[in-house]
């Protein structure tokens, strides 16, 4: 049982770190097709992209390991015996350390993805203290021009009086349409799957994936905001806002606006019409395709899984 | 006897809800003991006195209240307004939009960074003027972009 499990594991670790490697390497070639997308629908495949190369890994382990018949994706080969068989380790202490370290990646996604969940449900949870209820939004007594969706599963809106002084009627209908779109598609469970899914990623990569899937995540609210009130409508809420928060007196004196996003969502904005949306047949192919090569894959995985067992423990496959 | 401590090393997110629920009491009426904290956190939130009275001593020791000693007991009051508390958490929340620590747990309007510049922004809103005056030439393209 533990020398399945331990090759299991293993098998998982290595795969996932291959499809990583080249998930990262074939994202500066579809990122630009991505960001083309209607961003409701890139933002979404992102997270799909990024959370493949761990559940993909799985999966293609998991059959691995499943009896099938005989020779229906894997050729037939012997070691020694003939008989149907999964890549398996036979030397104890391998099949632990395969299983201990697998063990050690899960407990380190599972425990970044509960630290943050506990600090923004913490965080929710103080500002409602201090938060009085409005129609849709919480309204926080502060001067600073600021408003903020916080939470996971039920996300709240928060607004400052700082800001809804300075803000038109229609700039405050802009802004909460913006926000409840957070909340509805749940943006910050969306960011913070893709933090934990790109740990393994290098930092560049981390970064350049955080920054795409935020950029997403915003254009997609600002045009779910553009489809009651306007494009433009939105693009000049975007820059009155900027603009507040830039002239506020706030704590930090470097502090500015991102300038390059924001931007880019204005631009964004003004050219809305021109994102592909992605078709529901579209997703079919692409479920297929991944399917078909998970299928393909098996093969030339399994014999991969067999030489890196043979290369770890020389004794291990001869005997079935 | 009232012991003056420093208000500076004050960290919005150490405070839970609790403790936060008793600021509030304490902000409405102040100088009270740990037993008129409880009755004012109502009936619905109302913990065992002891639960308060440990609250409180936290508070204190966190420097978020301040307390007087009048026979056997303790009467606190807030060392730290509400106004004070709140642009602590903001300059907290704009902080972390800043620096992009926690750019998942919550998402904002327009995020801080620091490289945006006036001139930049004059640009954006001449490039939606000019948006707008295209819109005006071919009639029927704003209700496309809606």
């Amino acid at each position: 049982m533990i020398n399945t499990l331990g090759s299991l594991s293993l098998i998982w670790l290595m795969l996932w770190f291959l499809l990583t490697l080249a998930f990262s390497l074939l994202y500066p070639l579809l990122r630009p097709l991505l960001m083309r997308l209607h961003p409701a629908h890139g933002s979404g495949l992102m997270l799909l992209y990024w959370a493949a190369p761990v559940f993909l890994a799985f999966l293609a382990s998991l059959m691995l390991f499943t009896p099938m018949p005989d020779d229906l994706l894997i050729s037939p080969h012997c070691h020694g015996s003939c008989a149907r068989h999964a890549p398996q380790i036979t030397e104890f202490s391998v099949a632990v350390a395969g299983l201990a370290l697998a063990v050690l990646a899960t407990a380190a996604l599972l425990g970044n993805f509960s630290y943050n969940a506990w600090m923004g449900a913490r965080m929710r949870r103080q500002f409602e203290a201090l938060a009085s209820e409005h129609n849709g939004y919480r309204l926080i007594n502060a001067p600073q021009p600021v408003v903020f969706t916080l939470g996971w599963w039920e996300p709240r809106v928060f607004l400052s009086k700082g800001l809804l002084n300075q803000c038109s009627p229609i700039q405050l209908s802009v802004i909460l349409g913006h926000e409840q779109a957070h909340r509805s598609r749940r943006d910050n469970l969306r960011l913070l799957l893709v933090r934990v899914f790109s740990l393994v990623l290098l930092p560049e990569m981390r970064k350049r994936a955080m920054h795409d899937i935020q950029i997403l995540c915003e254009q997609a609210c600002d045009f779910k905001a553009a489809s009651k009130h306007g494009a433009i409508a939105v693009a000049e809420t975007l820059v009155h806002v900027g603009r507040l928060v830039k002239n506020a007196s706030l704590p930090q004196s470097s502090l500015a606006f991102n300038g390059g996003d924001l931007s880019i969502r204005v631009h964004a904005l003004l050219s809305m019409d021109g994102r592909t949306n992605l078709r529901p047949w579209q997703l079919v192919i692409m479920v297929a395709v991944v399917a078909y090569i998970l299928v393909l894959a098996l093969d030339p995985l399994h014999h991969g899984a067999e030489w890196l067992i043979q290369w770890l423990d020389p004794s291990g496959l001869h005997v079935h | 006897m009232i012991k003056n401590k420093s208000a500076s090393n004050i960290m919005s997110t150490n405070l839970g809800e609790l403790e936060l629920h008793v600021l509030e009491v304490l902000w409405q009426k102040p100088h009270i003991d740990a037993r008129e904290v409880r009755d004012g956190l109502g009936a619905q939130r109302a913990p065992s006195l002891s639960t308060v009275q440990s609250t409180l001593e936290r508070l204190y020791r966190k420097t978020y209240v301040d307390r007087i000693k009048q026979g056997h007991a303790y009467t606190y009051h807030a060392s730290v307004s509400r106004g004070s508390l709140l642009g602590r958490m903001m300059g907290d929340v704009i902080q972390l939009l800043h620096d992009g620590r926690m750019e998942t747990i919550l998402s904002s309007f327009v995020q801080a960074a620091a490289d945006l510049d006036e001139r930049s922004l004059d640009s954006l809103e001449e490039l939606i003027r000019e948006k707008k005056r295209q819109q005006l030439v071919i009639p029927g393209k704003e209700s496309k972009s809606k």
